[in-house]
């Protein structure tokens, strides 16, 4: 993956369309989790992937892995259409009573044996509503201050929540 | 690496910081290459939750993205052009220093149309020249040196803004022509009206930051 977007960089058009096929399904469920409805997440892909195209060459393969970068670019186009609109992810959440189950299903947890995704392991050792901020922050892009405003639960509370949990990652990851 | 810090590094890495908190964490992050190393760690640690989500992407999207690509260029006849488009400024702007006997910041340099926005024509005292263009759309820097003296050591290229105090843009080679990738960081000094210059530096270029050898060439950055 390295070499296809030294290649991209090059202006290698075939090399993109390689890069496409390895990570749209990624980028694109990105896209979706910011974008439910659709039209938007598929301007989205398309925005990050003129974007890739472009800044290929600022790919630092020292500095984060291709796939790191792939998903940092997209959740950034994603995040900046979202508040060119005017809007926030704000769907509630409700932790108490958890009604969306973002839990990988069979096929997901497939791709959790990869060596690489120690994370999709880790993330299911914590209590499912920890886990579910988490995932909030990673594919809503929310802050602490969005995050406290979906639950309803103080700006504090939120905050040592999730830094417990973050210990908690870090602990299982290394 | 305090266990805070990490957390702030992890933090920073799932973007939960507010927009001043994140600018305080980034600005550290440029000095302190330990917390600058764990935010790189989380995000690569991070970033295999984005399998969970995976769903593939509806028909027809790679088509719409391949029509939006520029031109139909593949990476060789783009090389080709940024080339000849090189070749023939440098020649043009030879032309004049000698016709005309004038610095080149002075010369008005006539370019041929081509798909550069943005040229330099170099020249110093000792004789070296040597043609830039730059496409700020890609941030692809193409250098190429007709006569180009690098000294004992290596050639060094420089962005001095307008003002300003020069800037790397890294070693070039002082034999042949040869597209650079700009650093993402330096990119927005590559404007017209901005110097480029070139030092001569020791192996590997100037170790301060600074340019610290002779400046053997030197000309404006101007628009096409």
């Amino acid at each position: 993956m390295v070499a296809a977007l030294k290649r991209v960089a090059d202006g290698d058009r075939a090399a993109l369309q390689d890069v496409y096929r390895r990570t749209s399904a990624k980028l694109y469920g990105i896209a979706l989790r910011i974008f439910p409805d659709g039209d938007d997440a598929e301007d989205v892909l398309q925005d990050a992937f003129i974007n890739i195209w472009q800044k290929a060459g600022s790919f630092d393969p020292a500095r984060a892995s291709p796939i790191t970068w792939l998903v940092a670019l997209t959740r950034n186009r994603a995040i900046d259409r979202l508040r060119a609109k005017g809007r926030r992810v704000m769907a509630p959440l409700d932790l108490a009573d958890e009604i969306v189950d973002d839990r990988p299903d069979a096929e997901q947890c497939l791709i959790a044996h990869e060596a690489d995704a120690r994370i999709l392991a880790c993330i299911e050792t914590l209590a499912k509503d920890d886990a579910t901020l988490i995932r909030t922050a990673f594919f809503d892009g929310a802050t602490y201050a969005d995050i406290a405003e979906r639950a309803s639960t103080p700006l504090g509370t939120v905050k040592s929540r999730i830094r417990r949990a973050l210990m908690k990652l870090k602990v299982c990851l290394a | 690496m305090t266990d805070e810090d990490d957390i702030l590094a992890a933090e920073f890495a799932l973007g939960l910081l507010d927009n001043s908190e994140a600018a305080a964490v980034q600005a550290r992050a440029r000095t302190d290459a330990p917390l600058s190393l764990r935010i790189a760690w989380w995000r690569d640690q991070l970033s295999p939750l984005a399998s969970e989500v995976a769903t593939p992407a509806p028909a027809g999207i790679w088509k719409k993205i391949e029509a939006q690509l520029p031109g139909n260029d593949n990476s060789a006849t783009m090389m080709q052009r940024w080339r000849a488009a090189a070749l023939a400024a440098m020649s043009v702007a030879a032309a004049l220093l000698v016709f005309i006997g004038m610095q080149p910041a002075d010369v008005p340099v006539v370019v041929p149309p081509i798909p550069a926005p943005m040229m330099a024509a170099l020249s110093g005292e000792k004789g070296a020249v040597v043609a830039v263009s730059y496409d700020a759309v890609s941030g692809k820097l193409m250098v190429a040196p007709t006569t180009l003296d690098p000294g004992k050591g290596d050639a060094e290229l420089w962005i001095i803004p307008e003002g300003g105090t020069p800037k790397s843009l890294g070693v070039v080679n002082a034999k042949l022509a040869e597209p650079y990738m700009v650093p993402v960081t330096v990119r927005s000094f590559i404007l017209p009206g901005a110097t480029l210059a070139i030092s001569q530096e020791a192996k590997g270029g100037s170790k301060t930051g600074a340019p610290t050898g002779v400046v053997v060439a030197a000309g404006k950055i101007f628009r096409t």
